[in-house]
């Protein structure tokens, strides 16, 4: 096929059966291809265990690659294509990969740019592969796609660093001319200054200033340094899990002489990310390099520090492969002493550094392929870039409801608006209209009432359109099966209109983090300005001090359970209950903890150290009431009832924002704010609530309790108001940045399926705007699916206008009946044949006006 | 350029696999090297990355001795 097939959303109403069948087709070829990449094969023995028989070599998985590749490729789509193009790259068959570029037909899969990235690599690499020696032309041709890649305005990282690499191996290969390869090496060096002048990029900054080392220029090189700290920091490297970007900003702080806490911190955390024993190497020689050339006292603690861990280290690795040291790391993620910083920001994430060059798609993994109604949701470049280009449009243009007063203060782009909490509220008030919060699909169920707004089948309007629209994108709900693919796109779920409290905060999150991540990149491009210039960084200037601003004003989200003491229905379950009874006592240190006593179901009492306790080794896990989250015990007035006892339990599991603001120097928090985009008119009002930052409580394990107001006495079967909090959760956690293998990286998908009409940011807006036709089309496929149940109890009753038309219909079928009776006793027609009849020629009359005068 | 050979077992195969990584610091001076992925010499996958100016080499190390 020259391009994909990709549904508009329209497709989706009738589409149930044809989506399922491409579903299935599709399902077939990803486990055909993990069926060609299997590592094991098993047999079961004479016990009917499964048992590793053996290993599969290269050669066995290239056949069944290759098998699958002689089908030719014309007749899969860009994703297929992507799946074989990923595999052989997985082996290191730069050759083949090449040649399914060159011979595929499908243009979606030519001109991804993410594509082309694989295929510039892919040229790179095999130079050695295929010759034997080293080939300036595949160099060279690597370098042109490169250079294409950013004339068509995709210039990335990567792209730059693989043009900046050509040129040095070029230079590499220069060993009679001396003056061409220093000329190559300037060459180099400056591709990689403009690509970070272009991108802004913290791996492809630190090779900027490794570039100037190399060529002399100590000094432009820890200037470019700073900058590449600075852009590791903005994309969250001071948390985060990822290697290379600890790397990078351990390697960028030894350069450019940061303090000694802040490399100490980086130390710790690359210790705490190491997985494997060639990370270490690599961290430690690239360290070794930098005492040779540039000694510095930092560079020298760094690496003995590193060799250190090595000595640290047991022999071996565990189950998954990763390295083990003796000592535990401190795991400590935050450059600061406060116990409610640390915990809070351990305990949530932002989507700074997500859908980077480097990082590769964003997968928050869901739980349909297990049964549940949550699909994986994706933030890839393609989001990224859709979500950077809306946040460069007005208010007014992204058709957000303000006053007159407003709309003369706002009237630029929202990423302009440096006054946090206002973008915050715009934002809200963009996600809240395009989600339909406040009336989803104009049904009206208000989204804050979800949770507890079932019918018998324990659904709402909002769970069952979920369902369907599942069903109609070709996936049977709760059906196991590994291989389906569910991946939604969240700028999918934001031009259909359709999200809960996840999707929710993930807008928010997204939006407010493009801002910060535009105005930052705003200062980094002034201070890089004179370095360029052979300036040195003003670390204390206006720029410096603007970046640092917004850096530690911080919007997270978190995972929590909304915790009250309030009766909930029970289940029965296996396992540890969590805090019941207890009290607030202090450690060694000082720190407060709870004491809990643990309730079994036979009466007995355990006390336990901690409100997060957990069943020590060998000792049996007894069976315990739990709550039934989202079923509270009501009064017949829907009224909550309270605990007698006074005992927390857990309500919901909700996800939201905070909105942190931190001091630079200490790290300590200043301020804490919910700040919900979902919970803000009706039970709680977290949409900006200041939570008091003494009264946040932290157990030794490190986990927040964080107060978050009341609820109302007018909601309490007591008329007592009773206080919230919410402890953090991780009910749809999972690896982040997960690469997804069969993705081309710009494609949109919702549940697995590819989308139309994601182009440009304006088709999406178009689509945003359009909140009647997209709710439409929800409700026509909740009508359509077969498997819908009890209808008339997930809609309202229609009212007004369309409630009229019921009774007018009611009325006309009457009216019908009542002729017919009538004309059949007199002998006449039928009504319906009559009109049938002057119909026919109605038509007839139709066709011979056509006729010309001629035919006539 | 400097050889620099080492051993490494696959995680996935557990084959153990003998690795020339090439330094290219006689060439042009530091920080030449890239981050390069190397492949089990039997099964195929990438089983590290290493600082090395070419794309490392593999190959099964033989047994016995």
């Amino acid at each position: 096929m020259e391009r994909d097939k990709k549904l508009r959303w329209v497709d989706f109403i009738n589409g149930f059966e044809e989506n399922r069948k491409v579903t299935l087709e599709k399902r077939d070829f990803v486990a055909e291809i993990e069926a060609a990449m299997k590592t094991e094969v098993k047999k079961e023995d004479d016990y009917g265990e499964e048992k590793i028989k053996s290993y599969r070599s290269k050669a066995d998985k290239l056949k069944e690659l290759d098998a699958l590749l002689e089908k030719g490729t014309s007749h899969l789509d860009s994703s297929q294509i992507m799946a074989l193009f990923s595999s052989y790259r997985s082996l290191g068959e730069y050759d083949r990969m090449i040649d399914i570029y060159n011979h595929a037909e499908n243009k979606d899969f030519t001109e991804a740019p993410f594509v082309r990235e694989q295929l510039a690599h892919a040229y790179r690499k095999r130079r050695f592969v295929a010759s034997g020696k080293d080939s300036r032309d595949d160099l060279r041709r690597s370098e042109d796609i490169s250079r294409r890649l950013i004339e068509d305005g995709y210039g990335n990282g990567i792209t730059y660093e693989n043009i900046g690499l050509c040129q040095r191996y070029r230079a590499g290969m220069e060993t009679e001319d001396s003056s061409r390869r220093q000329m190559l090496l300037q060459k180099s060096v400056a591709t990689l200054e403009e690509g970070f002048a272009q991108t802004f990029e913290a791996s492809l900054g630190l090779q900027a200033a490794y570039g100037n080392v190399m060529i002399g220029n100590d000094d432009r090189g820890r200037e470019t340094a700073k900058l590449a700290f600075m852009a590791a920091l903005r994309d969250g490297a001071e948390d985060s899990g990822n290697f290379n970007l600890v790397s990078t900003a351990l390697q960028a702080a030894c350069l450019a002489g940061e303090p000694k806490e802040v490399v100490d911190h980086f130390c710790r955390r690359i210790e705490a990310t190491i997985k494997h024993d060639w990370e270490l190497d690599i961290v430690k020689k690239r360290m070794e390099q930098l005492c040779a050339r540039i000694p510095s006292e930092q560079s020298r603690d760094v690496l003995k520090r590193i060799e250190g861990f090595e000595q640290n280290r047991k022999d071996g690795t565990d189950e998954t492969g990763r390295i083990i040291f003796k000592d535990k790391v401190k795991e400590d993620r935050y450059i600061t002493d406060d116990p409610v910083s640390q915990a809070v920001h351990d305990n949530s994430y932002n989507y700074r550094g997500c859908g980077l060059a480097y990082s590769g798609m964003d997968r928050i993994a869901g739980n349909t392929r297990f049964g549940g109604q949550l699909m994986d949701h994706v933030i890839s470049r393609k989001d990224i870039r859709l979500m950077s280009e809306m946040v460069k449009m007005t208010p007014a243009e992204l058709g957000i409801p303000m006053s007159d007063e407003e709309k003369k203060a706002f009237d630029r782009p929202l990423s302009q608006i440096k006054d946090s909490e206002k973008a915050l509220d715009l934002i809200d008030r963009f996600v809240r209209q395009s989600l339909t919060t406040e009336n989803f699909a104009g049904t009206g169920l208000h989204m804050e009432d979800n949770a507890l707004a079932k019918n018998k089948n324990g659904e709402s309007v909002y769970d069952a359109t979920v369902k369907s629209m599942m069903r109609a994108s070709g996936k049977a709900y709760q059906e196991k099966d590994p291989h389906i693919d569910t991946r939604t796109n969240i700028v999918a779920m934001l031009a259909l209109g359709m999200g809960d409290c996840r999707h929710h905060a993930q807008l928010k999150q997204l939006m407010f983090d493009m801002c910060q991540r535009s105005q930052m990149n705003e200062q980094i491009g002034k201070l890089y300005a004179d370095v360029r210039q052979d300036k040195v960084v003003d670390t204390d200037g206006e720029a410096a001090r603007k970046f640092y601003d917004v850096l530690d004003t911080e919007l997270r989200t978190a995972d929590v359970q909304v915790r009250m003491p309030v009766l909930m229905k029970q289940k029965n379950a296996e396992g540890w209950a969590r805090e019941q009874e207890g009290e607030w006592r202090k450690d060694e240190n000082g720190i407060e903890y709870w004491h809990a006593k643990i309730l079994r179901e036979d009466g007995k009492k355990i006390w336990n150290e901690t409100v997060f306790g957990q069943a020590k080794p060998g000792e049996e896990a007894p069976v315990v009431k739990k709550d039934r989250t989202y079923e509270p015990e009501l009064t017949e007035d829907g009224k909550f009832r309270v605990d007698p006892k006074g005992l927390m339990h857990n309500v919901e599991d909700h996800t939201l924002c905070y909105l942190m603001r931190r001091e630079r120097k200490t790290g300590r928090l200043t301020s804490l704010k919910t700040c919900d985009a979902f919970y803000q008119s009706k039970d709680y009002d977290w949409k900006l609530k200041e939570i008091d930052l003494k009264a946040v409580r932290v157990s030794r394990s490190g986990n927040p309790l964080i107060p978050v107001g009341e609820l109302s006495g007018a909601r309490t079967d007591t008329g007592e108001p009773v206080r919230i909090f919410h402890v953090p959760t991780r009910y749809n956690t999972g690896e982040r940045s997960e690469q997804v293998k069969d993705s081309i990286g710009r494609d949109v998908c919702f549940c697995g399926i590819r989308m139309a009409g994601f182009d440009t940011v304006d088709d999406l807006m178009k689509m945003v705007r359009n909140r009647k036709k997209m709710a439409a089309i929800m409700l026509t496929t909740l009508r359509t699916d077969k498997e819908t149940k009890d209808i008339d109890t997930l809609l309202p009753e229609r009212k007004g206008k369309a409630a009229g038309n019921k009774d007018k219909k009611a009325q006309c079928e009457a009216n019908r009946d009542a002729y017919a009776k009538k004309t059949q006793k007199a002998g006449q027609k039928s009504l319906q044949k009559q009109i049938t009849e002057k119909h026919e020629q109605m038509q007839i009359n139709r066709i011979d006006m056509k006729k010309g005068p001629y035919d006539r | 350029m400097n050889d620099f050979p080492f051993t490494i077992v696959c995680p996935h195969c557990h084959t153990e696999n003998k690795v020339t990584a090439r330094s290219g610091e006689n060439v042009v001076g530091e920080f030449f090297e890239e981050v390069q992925d190397f492949h089990c010499a039997y099964c195929g996958l990438k089983i590290g990355e290493v600082l090395s100016a070419v794309p490392p080499q593999t190959e099964i190390k033989e047994q016995g001795g």
